[in-house]
């Protein structure tokens, strides 16, 4: 019982290999993100989702824009050192109070690239609702909540 | 289902992360009713966020740290599939 007044939840880590040098892996991830985010799933507008963009430079916009012209922003580009990586806040859909972190790293393995991402910061999650609750966007329930209702099978 | 999706619930799970409370602890200080409050936890505890336990005749409720990992392993999902999406598109324009 005591466990469950702790709320740390280890990161998500993933990693994959591509065929290309870590320069190409970084550009494809960032300038090309449009061409290749599963958007139609994956985003605040979904279905209504045109494009998703990455502003190349720290404190530049993560963010999506509807077949409306509505931009909604996932996050803020914190640390930026092509090909090396790059860090970004990650809050699609949700007041940027309450974000979570993702990292993206691109390391030359052999005449591959290793893309690894992890993506962190779960606890904030439940912090902050003072702030969140100034400016609370609702379209995190679509993405997260209702797909996450989905997931765990579950209606409400 | 709506869990997350309202500032009162987000404030309830950060009153929870101090450890279990009853819900008139959990009620003090917030700017609803306690039927409300009450209400706001049916909801997390239905999917899972929250657990609640008996004691005699007390009711108390702390975070489920097993739903907390859920909601990891749904955007754990989310990211295996969006660097599949990444791999097939940065291996195709070869």
């Amino acid at each position: 019982m005591t466990d469950t007044a702790r709320f740390h939840v280890p990161p998500v880590e993933k990693s994959v290999l591509v065929r290309c040098d870590p320069a190409r892996a970084f550009a494809a991830f960032t300038a090309e993100i449009a061409q290749w985010w599963p958007m139609q799933s994956h985003s605040v507008a979904q279905a209504q989702t045109r494009t998703v963009a990455i502003e190349p430079r720290v404190g530049g916009r993560i963010y999506e824009t509807a077949a409306d012209g509505t931009e909604s922003d996932w996050g803020r580009v914190f640390a930026w050192s092509p090909p090396a990586g790059f860090s970004m806040t990650w809050h699609p859909g949700r007041s940027a109070d309450a974000h979570t972190v993702v990292e993206l790293s691109f390391a030359a393995e052999g005449e591959a690239t290793r893309v690894r991402l992890v993506h962190r910061g779960w606890e904030a999650l439940g912090v902050r609702a003072e702030a969140a609750r100034e400016s609370y966007d609702g379209g995190w329930e679509t993405v997260f909540v209702r797909d996450f209702g989905k997931h765990l099978g579950r209606a409400s | 289902m709506t869990a997350l999706a309202d500032p009162m619930r987000q404030e309830i799970l950060e009153k929870l992360r101090a450890g279990p409370r009853a819900v008139g602890e959990i009620a003090a200080g917030m700017p609803i009713s306690r039927p409300a409050v009450s209400q706001h936890l049916k909801v997390l505890k239905d999917c899972g966020l929250v657990a609640e336990t008996r004691q005699g005749t007390r009711h108390y409720f702390a975070v489920a740290p097993e739903g907390i990992g859920e909601l990891r392993a749904y955007l754990d999902s989310l990211w295996s599939d969006a660097l599949a999406a990444f791999a097939l598109h940065v291996e195709g324009k070869r």
